[in-house]
């Protein structure tokens, strides 16, 4: 248990030095520079005053590149993030200049957990149920099926944009963007509450119904094959009943499954982006958006870093889950 | 476990009759386009960089209305030269801050002055000093004023309340967020701000009241949306009064949505800037002027472009100079000089010139170099902002028709903007100085004003070396806006000059994008309703005069 733990948490740490160290490399080999970007936004001078702009400018391209730590070489920015990182300082934001990057993330990242955790969970659970329900059930199987192969090949912000057509132009039941309506502020109250809801379920959806289809699509898959393997045959010629010997091919068929949600978790965070981008919906993903347009090296280092550590934990929680259901996992490092 | 939800239900249900604040929708005028991304910023201070709404809770000293070319009085009562260098303003006496202090000489004093101590703060152009006369009186001393610079001083700087700011660091004053209870005294106070919006309440005890009237919604809310067709979304359901995104098709949407706009007919919206197509002066051929000049012939101020482009949204046809139809910058174009040295849409002539001037077509089909070296323009803009997008390839298309090798290309903003100001490019769209003022020394002096150096911030991005021009424009600044006499031979040897040498094409106008619902609200500024210019955020601090429309348009019934 101990050493199945320690080796894992080994590789994740290596994993996050890797994956912090591309975050904070990649924004620095796109071309340009990010503080000509805020100096020409702060200081668009008044006509006539061009020696004075001039000046002004100069000075505040200095003063940025010193703010954020940009005019000293590569390897010392890159020691400094570690070191910022360590103390938690995400620094501050050039595109949002001057809200720092950790509070940007931490108003935005509440919308993101509260749709995100729902849709993966959700269309896990009811993915592989009607997966398992459909490989043994023929006529379900023949209807269901090419409507899986199309769900979980639809793009994400594609079927956003037809649930707003449809839910929100068409019958103007459910709103069309934002997390909650214009007239409201955030606050725990019920009226809040309810009207968040309201416009969590489209955003929810679309992410809900694309995941579905690929689990549902290999849970049928992976249960049609355990029905035909050996010990489900022996089974059946012992006279264990239909329903013992789906519930063995339910939890066999489950491990790849389990495997298969912690290689999806990046793209499914992937897919959010987009999908927050289509309901204008106040999470990391708009931000992240326009961060790289902008360049904002903090910003995008921030943001990914929490989908990094996102990620990561939702692995190693995945990882920790094995050992419970999967025996031979558990035995191999117990007894080994 | 039941225990847990019903205790749960209880402090939900005390926790909404506490603190929901909800805002009434008859009471509430909701706008977008002015912001893409929540609010970081609300120091009136940052003249560029401020969210939306600084303009509704600081005050000006004037507000100018391009639509009547009229400066009018707003923190000052009045104000009037008393010699060649001394501007005497007298204030409002019964204006306070939303703190209860009253706003007086002092505030204005402090403001002006305080570029003078803060180093990223741009001052205004020969000023000396800011003299207290009384405590509603102030006098404005200036070595030697710059009219224009002056004047766009008085209309675009927020006074900023002293006895506030006075107490913070000088080093911390740029940086300041202002987030935090801002204290201000314009008609609207700032309420909140979430990652959706921004909402403002309006100031009963603003001194305006009186003046202008009181302003009728009782709060302002600005959305940011992810992307414009959500905008549209929002506005066609009348979740959204007024929209100041580019939402094409204006045409489709007006009748049967009850929406509204500047004209009942095309051109449907006011032009609000210049789009002009740059070239960098220092590369060949662009160093050449009658290559320039071949070019401007080649694309024409009466192309299909606007056409094309637009579709009815702004004239199809752009000013040769550029110049905005506005009265404040028409008056001083010279007609002559535009007929004598302007261009017209003729690609064959363009041809023609190109010929002459040694540039012949070589064995692939493409003009080179009187030395036979290729010729490769490329001309950028924004990825993403599709009506350019749009405009750039049909440029390419016109240049690509006279055999010119030119391909449209769409780098991302920001290697756009870096390519712009540190002139590593060839063919450029940009429009950022070209907007609504109140003379066209502000679109003359972004274009030639700044002197080539490594990067070009805020403007001069041709990169173009003329000391006749910046002699020009020193003699201009030395005139009150008004002194037609002594302006026009200047203006129209500087305008001369623009078709001589055509740093830079004049392509087509930017409208006030400007949709409106009239489901909540009516009232809305028209073309024969113009009480101000359908703006909804500062834009360039000429439409603060947007005050006016809060204070003009009706509840609907």
């Amino acid at each position: 248990m101990r050493k199945y733990l320690t080796r894992k948490i080994i590789i994740y740490l290596i994993t996050f030095f890797i994956a912090a160290s591309l975050d904070w490399a990649i924004p620095r080999v796109m071309p340009g520079n990010p503080v000509s970007l805020i100096v020409s936004r702060f200081a668009q001078a008044s006509s006539g005053s061009a020696a004075q702009a001039s000046l002004v400018t100069k000075q505040m391209f200095d003063y940025f590149m010193q703010a954020f730590q940009l005019n000293v070489p590569w390897w010392e920015q890159y020691g400094l993030f570690w070191r910022n990182l360590f103390t938690g300082n995400l620094g501050i934001s050039m595109y949002l200049y001057p809200e720092p990057v950790i509070s940007i993330i931490i108003s935005a990242v509440p919308y993101d957990i509260l749709f995100l955790l729902p849709s993966i969970l959700l269309s896990f659970w009811v993915g592989n149920r009607i997966g398992a329900w459909a490989a043994r059930n023929k006529r379900a199987d023949n209807s269901l099926l090419p409507l899986f192969y199309i769900l979980t090949s639809v793009p994400y912000f594609w079927l956003g944009i037809l649930l707003v057509w449809i839910f929100g132009t068409l019958l103007h039941i459910l709103p069309m963007s934002g997390a909650f309506s214009y007239s409201m502020t955030p606050s725990l109250t019920l009226a809040f509450i309810l009207d968040y809801l309201k416009h969590w379920i489209l955003p929810f959806l679309s992410l809900f119904i694309v995941a579905l289809g690929g689990w549902a699509i290999g849970m049928r898959n992976m249960i049609i094959y355990e029905l035909e393997s050996n010990y489900s045959r022996y089974m059946g010629s012992l006279g264990a009943s239909q329903r013992l010997i789906r519930k063995y091919s339910y939890r066999n068929a489950v491990l790849p499954q389990v495997t298969g949600l912690a290689l999806q978790l990046g793209t499914i965070v992937a897919g959010a982006i987009t999908t927050e981008i289509v309901f204008s919906y106040p999470g990391i993903g708009y931000i992240l958006f326009e961060a790289i347009m902008n360049k904002d090296y903090p910003l995008i280092q921030g943001c990914f870093l929490f989908i990094i550590v996102g990620v990561l934990l939702a692995n190693f929680i995945i990882d920790i889950l094995y050992m419970f259901i999967d025996p031979r996992v558990r035995i191999a490092y117990t007894e080994g | 476990m039941k225990k847990i939800v019903l205790v749960a239900i209880v402090v939900l249900l005390a926790a909404s009759v506490a603190m929901a604040l909800t805002l009434p929708r008859n009471e509430t005028f909701y706008e977008g386009g002015a912001m893409w991304g929540p609010l970081t910023n609300f120091n009136p201070l940052n003249a560029a960089n401020h969210g939306w709404g600084v303009d509704l809770v600081y005050p000006t000293l004037f507000i100018y209305n391009p639509l009547t070319n009229q400066m009018i009085p707003y923190l000052a009562e009045s104000g009037n030269w008393v010699d060649s260098t001394t501007y005497d303003v007298k204030l409002r006496q019964n204006a306070q801050w939303t703190d209860g202090q009253p706003v007086t000489a002092q505030d204005v004093k402090y403001t002006f002055e305080l570029p003078f101590t803060v180093s990223q703060l741009v001052p205004v152009v020969g000023l000396k000093s800011v003299n207290v006369i009384n405590d509603y009186e102030v006098q404005f001393v200036f070595s030697q004023p710059n009219y224009p610079n002056f004047y766009q001083a008085l209309y675009g700087n927020y006074i900023v309340p002293e006895h506030i700011w006075s107490k913070m660091a000088t080093s911390d004053i740029f940086s300041y967020a202002n987030l935090t209870n801002p204290v201000g005294c314009g008609p609207y106070t700032y309420l909140t701000s979430n990652p959706q919006e921004i909402v403002l309440q309006r100031n009963d005890n603003w001194f305006g009241n009186d003046i202008f009237g009181k302003p009728v919604p009782k709060y302002v809310a600005e959305i940011y949306v992810s992307s414009n067709n959500v905008g549209l979304g929002l506005l066609l359901q009348g979740q959204v009064d007024m929209s100041s995104w580019y939402l094409p098709g204006a045409e489709t949407l007006l009748g049967p949505y009850n929406l509204i706009t500047w004209n009942e007919k095309p051109p449907y919206m006011p032009s609000n800037a210049t789009t002009l197509l740059f070239m960098n002066t220092t590369v060949e051929p662009l160093n050449n002027a009658e290559f320039r000049r071949a070019l401007a012939y080649a694309i024409g101020p009466i192309s299909d472009l606007t056409q094309r482009v637009y579709s009815g949204y702004v004239p199809n046809y752009v000013d040769q100079l550029g110049f905005l139809p506005i009265n404040s910058w028409m008056q001083f174009e010279d007609k002559n000089v535009v007929s004598q040295y302007g261009y017209t849409y003729d690609p064959a002539k363009a041809a023609q010139m190109l010929d002459q001037l040694g540039y012949k077509k070589g064995p692939n089909g493409w003009r080179t170099m009187p030395n036979g070296q290729p010729i490769k323009l490329s001309i950028i803009c924004p990825y993403g902002w599709t009506d350019w997008m749009a405009a750039e390839r049909v440029v390419a298309e016109d240049l690509q028709k006279v055999g010119l090798n030119v391909t449209a290309e769409f780098p991302d903003y920001s290697t756009w903007w870096n390519e712009t100001t540190s002139g590593n490019y060839t063919l450029m769209l940009q429009n950022a100085g070209s907007g609504v003022s109140q003379t066209p020394y502000t679109y003359f002096y972004w274009l030639f004003g700044y002197s080539v150096q490594q990067y070009m911030y805020n403007g001069n991005y041709e990169r173009y070396t003329n000391p006749t021009v910046t002699d020009l424009l020193n003699k201009i600044a030395t005139y009150p806006l008004n002194d037609t006499a002594n302006l026009q031979p200047l203006y129209s040897q500087l305008e001369q000059i623009f078709l001589q040498d055509m740093p830079a094409i004049p392509l087509f106008y930017n409208g006030m994008w400007y949709l409106a619902n009239q489901s909540v609200w009516t009232n809305f500024p028209t073309a024969k309703n113009p009480y101000c210019w359908p703006s909804t955020y500062n834009n360039a601090n000429v439409t603060v005069g947007s005050i006016l429309l809060y204070t003009h348009i009706k509840p609907a019934q």
